[in-house]
Parts: structure tokens; sequence; C-alpha cells
């Protein structure tokens, strides 16, 4: 059998792709034109060379490139000089991610990326990019064994653009019984207010804070300058703002239509507006479930949901694991996700915390970290410049103060729980955010537990349980555990069958 | 935990130690020939001097303490680690989770028949220094084995 090409809008996309590679060559040439004093007809003579050479280089590529999904396995050729054969067997397949930009949609078009658990390279292993739907469904189906719900369509790019949303619809939902979950507009709503954060005000207060004194003090006597100051932080305040909306509307568009459908073994989420991202996963493959609250969530008592998976088919998350559900009412989170992670237990079992004699060593160590850090910048500010030594010192004591609350709030997140003999909880604390991680004993790669010599004698320990993540690891690291706890997880993970 | 390292490593670290001091001079030879090709400062050499006393007496130093603390187990099913004298750390690996054994011996382990051990997980990696030929392939055996008995069943 002959592969077949990518369709031919692939062209396009690849073009746009190496144009942007070729983009800081042509600025070189560029500046050093301007600087010598070039002739103009050779200046143009390089830069068309390089754009005809980039484009001759995307027609090769495009050329050679052909894929056959075959009955075992999907084959991919490619390659002019050096020709390269790649075959991917479907039960090696880890993870499918399918993207679909709007302007791909009235082609019937998406690009797919597949994934193999293979840890060997960044890179995902296979990347179609523009094909006919029908091909990802045709993967789908004979990577889970099954025959497409619908029949792919002979033409695609002739089908009607409901027709065809109506049929990935179909494939979506095979069986009525499956389990699905769809997010609706007010928890869309919550998630995308409750994710802006409120770094950016307190760096605008800040910012303002420090100038007040200086500037509009001095300033006060002429009306003229303190009329333009005010105009200033008007449009500051005007630019935050639209900062803000930015952010806001740009994550509402990213899980717009979130959809997260188990069908036998397979995880499916679909999200975006503009471009929808599909991403399959075989729940097997699941390394650890985390539950994910910032602070203000917690007051809010909503909870993410995100999944550790051993490829990188979350890398375009904001940090590299999937998410399986954005937005939940925390005390139903485990209750919402058991139809689609059955291991997961039916409560949160009994969390051993951090010992209360422990819990002063977290905000020792924030403050100390924090300390060190101002007593350097002190110096410098009290050598270089010795006016904004008070400011610096206000700075500073709420600096140590914000340390003071964040050790505090890690000694009160940390914990772990040993929810039966398969399955371990572990609670940890980072930045006012805490995660609570789901992982199964057969999961866990490696357990390690630390002392210094000083926490020898109070019976304390660190604990370090090892997780597979994308190509890499997670170290979940809970400190201060009571020797007899962190020991006793060790002794779980190690225990003889 | 009782297996020490062999008591070879000791020496194994001496060398290794005292061999810095070599290195360090190639790299003072290196600054050396800077200065009289392209006239770079001499006293830049202080720097591989001063490094070529301390990092051989600090490290040597340490090998009493090291080969101290060093400590390891293999077990049937797990192999435990132990490492580090101020910040003593622990590290638990079911043999059932090793995807990897690398067994390899530079000239001065070679020399004291000893071999250092990698052992790799889906996401960790863990090092034994040295550990005498027998023990080191017998821990390969052992796990290559259980492998073949995982990939049986499954």
């Amino acid at each position: 059998m002959k592969g077949k090409h990518l369709a031919p809008l692939a062209l396009v996309g690849m073009g746009v792709k190496e144009l942007r590679s070729a983009f800081w060559p042509v600025v070189a040439v560029l500046a050093l034109a301007s600087k010598l004093n070039w002739w103009t007809i050779w200046l143009g003579l390089i830069v068309a060379a390089i754009l005809v050479i980039t484009l001759i280089n995307v027609a090769v590529r495009y050329w050679c490139f052909t894929y056959l999904v075959g009955d075992d396995g999907l084959t991919i050729n490619s390659g002019l000089f050096e020709q390269k054969t790649q075959h991917i067997p479907y039960s090696k397949i880890q993870t499918v991610q399918r993207q679909q930009w709007f302007f791909l949609r009235p082609f019937g078009l998406e690009s797919l990326t597949i994934e193999t658990a293979s840890h060997k390279d960044e890179e995902a292993e296979a990347s179609l990019m523009a094909v006919p739907v029908a091909v990802g469904d045709q993967i789908e189906a004979l990577r889970t064994g099954k025959q497409p719900a619908t029949a792919p369509a002979a033409d695609p790019e002739a089908m009607h653009t409901a027709e065809l949303a109506e049929a990935l619809q179909a494939m979506a939902h095979p069986e009525a019984t499956d389990p699905t979950y769809q997010i609706n507009a007010h928890d869309l709503n919550l998630y995308a207010l409750s994710s802006l954060g409120f770094v950016p005000i307190i760096v605008f207060l800040l910012a303002l804070w420090q100038r007040l004194p200086d500037d509009a003090v001095k300033d006060a006597t002429d009306v003229m300058a303190h009329l333009a100051f005010l105009a200033v932080v008007a449009l500051v305040i005007v630019a935050l703002l639209l900062g803000l909306m930015v952010t806001y509307l740009s994550i509402l568009q990213k899980f717009y239509h979130f959809t997260l459908t188990r069908s036998d073994d397979q995880l499916t989420t679909a999200r975006g507006y503009f471009k929808r991202n599909t991403v399959s996963v075989r729940s097997a493959h699941v390394q650890a479930v985390r539950i994910k609250q910032s602070i203000l969530r917690q007051w809010l008592h909503l909870a993410t949901v995100q999944v550790l998976i051993a490829s990188n088919a979350g890398q375009d998350e904001d940090d590299d694991e999937l998410v399986l559900m954005p937005v939940l009412r925390d005390d139903a989170a485990l209750t919402t996700m058991r139809p689609f992670i059955a291991w997961l237990p039916e409560a949160v079992p009994d969390v051993v915390r951090v010992p209360a004699d422990n819990r002063w060593l977290f905000i020792r160590n924030a403050v100390l970290i924090w300390a060190g850090i101002l007593l350097a910048g002190g110096l410098a500010v009290g050598i270089f410049a010795r006016g904004w030594l008070a400011p610096y010192l206000v700075l500073a004591a709420l600096i140590l103060l914000f340390g003071f609350f964040q050790g505090r709030y890690v000694s009160r997140s940390a914990g772990v729980a040993i929810a039966s003999p398969d399955l371990l909880m572990l609670e940890t604390g980072h930045y006012f955010t805490r995660e609570r991680f789901f992982v199964r004993r057969a999961n866990v790669q490696a357990v390690e537990l630390a002392q210094s010599i000083w926490m020898k004698k109070p019976k304390r320990a660190h604990l370090t349980v090892n997780v597979r993540k994308g190509n890499s690891n997670e170290a979940i690291e809970v400190r201060y555990l009571d020797l007899k706890t962190a020991s006793a997880v060790r002794d779980w993970f190690t225990r003889e069958k | 935990m009782q297996e020490k390292l062999p008591a070879a490593i000791r020496k194994v670290w001496t060398i290794s130690a005292l061999l810095t001091i070599f290195w360090w001079l190639v790299a003072a030879a290196g600054l050396f020939a800077c200065h009289i090709l392209w006239n770079w400062p001499l006293w830049l050499l202080a720097f591989p001097a001063a490094l070529a006393v301390l990092q051989p007496i600090i490290m040597l130093s340490l090998v009493p303490y090291r080969y101290q603390f060093w400590r390891y187990k293999i077990t049937d099913t797990a192999v435990y680690m132990q490492k580090g004298a101020i910040i003593q750390s622990e590290e638990a690996v079911p043999i059932t989770r090793v995807q990897n054994v690398t067994l390899s011996s530079g000239p001065i382990l070679r020399h004291f028949q000893l071999q250092e051990v990698n052992i790799e997980t889906a996401s960790t990696s863990h090092k034994i220094d040295g550990l005498t030929k027998p023990v080191a392939e017998k821990l390969r055996d052992q796990i290559l084995l259980l492998a073949k008995e995982a990939r049986d069943e499954g």
C-alpha cells in the first residue's frame, strides 16, 4: 500500500513555521547590510535566496512526507536523502492529541500528535500537520479495537460543517452510558475569574505606593504636574484592566466547552474555541491524579483536577499536566471524578499532618530564605542608594511578614495518608497553592527518606515519592514529617506481596 | 542497613581525589599557554593552583565519612541505598520498578575489580559508586530474571 500525503493546507502551515524560523537570519542580514551600506540589489538577492531556500525546503519535506494508517500500526515515511520510516503499533500509543484551528474546521482537517511511552526523546513521536478528521477517528478506532460509530466520510472536504460537528459529536459519544462531564458557563466563568490572581494588582499597588511620597507630595503645589501624574495613573489603571480582560477572555476561550468523556479504558478531554484541542489517554497510563487549589480557590471551595501522564500531551497547559476538570466544588471532587478514574477513593482519607511541634520549621525556613535575599538587597541599597533605605526596610518587613504566612501555609498543607494497601495520598503546599496527589503503589518508582543530623533526635524526616511525569520525574516531597509516618509510607511501598 | 561498600572503594575515591590535582594542573598549563600566546594576565593561574590544593584536600577528608555513611542492601525484592553524613538520605527501589541496570568501570575501578552500578526506573536513576563484580552481576541477573517473570505473566 502507498502512503498518503498530508492535505495541501499543511504546506501553508509548514511554510509559516519555516518562515518564522527564517525571520532572524533575514533580520541579521538586513542589520549587517545597513551597517556596511551594501548595494540594495545584493541585499534583495540574499533575502530572496533565503526565502526561496526555505520554500523549497518546505515543498521537498511536504513531498517526502507520507503516512499510512495500517491494520496494526501507523507508518510514516519522511526525508529526501536520509529516508526514514517510522512504525508505531497502535498498542504502544499512549496519547492521541487532536488540534483543530477554527480555520481548518471548514476543510474538515486537523493536526494529529501521537505519542508512545518511550522516554527517549523530547519530541512527539509523530505529528501529522493537516489530515482529514476521519484519519484521527480511524486511528482512535483501531487503537481501541472498535469500529468508528459512523463511517468516515469519503470526502471530508465536501462535508458540511454542521454535519461534521454532528459526526464528531457521535464519535465522542459512541454509547449513551459513557460517563461524560461538560463544564457549564457559570463554572467556566468562576475558573477564569479565579485564575487571574492578585499578582498584577499587587505589583501595580506597589508601584503606586513608591511613587506617591516622592512625586505626588513634591509636585502637589504644581497643579499641572499633578494632573499629568493623575493622567499617568489613570492610563496605568486602564492598561491593567485591559490586561486582566485579555487574560480572562483567553482563559475563557481556552476552556470553552470543556468536555471529559470516558469510554472503556480511554479518557478524552476536549476544549477550546479558536483551537479545539482533543486529547485521549488510556486510563491505565495515568500515573497520578492531582487536585490543585490556590488559596483563593480554597476560600471559594473550588478545585482543579489534573492527571500526570507519561507523555507530553499536556505540554501547552499551564504546567505540563492534563487538566481533567478545570473547576469543581472541592467537596464533590472525588465523587465527580470516580466515574472517570475508578481507583480514586470515595472520600478523602484521614491525613496525617506534620506534627504541630514541627510546623515552626517551615516558617523558619521561609523567613530565613527571604531574610537572606533581603540582606543582600539591603547591603546593595545601603551602599549605593542610602536615601532609599527607609522605604526598603518597610518593604523588607512586609516581605518577611509574607514569608511568615507563606511558611505557615505550607506547614498546614503538608501531610500524607495511606488510603489503602494500593493507594497513597500526599499533600503539599507551594506559594499559597495546595496540591493533593493520589498515587497508586504500582506507579510509585522510588521512595526516599532524608534526615539531617539535627532531625534525628526529634525523629523528623522528609519524605519524597517519585512518580513519572511526562518524560521525566515528579518528586513529591513532604517535609518535616514524623519519622514514624514517613517510614510507614516507605514500608507500605516496599512491603512484599 | 548492613552492607558497606567494598573497602577498596576508599582507595578508588582517594585516587580520584588525587587525580583532580592533575586536571587542575592541565588547566593551569592551558592558562599559562594563553599567557604566552595572547598575554592573558598571569594572576589567573592562582585559581587553578588554589583549586588544585583545595579540592583534593576536601575530597580526601570526606573519604572516611563517605565510606562510613554509604550503605546498601539488596534483598530479593528491593534495593536500598543510604548516603550522606549531615543530610542522610535513604532510597528504596523495588526491583520490579527497575527498567535497566548498567554496570560500568573505568580503569581505576577495574584495577580494584569493582563496578559502578546505575539503576534506572521509569523516572529516576540511582547510583552505587562501586560493588564487587560478583555482587554487581548477581544484582543484574536478579533484575533481569524478575523482569522476565513479569513479562511472562503479563
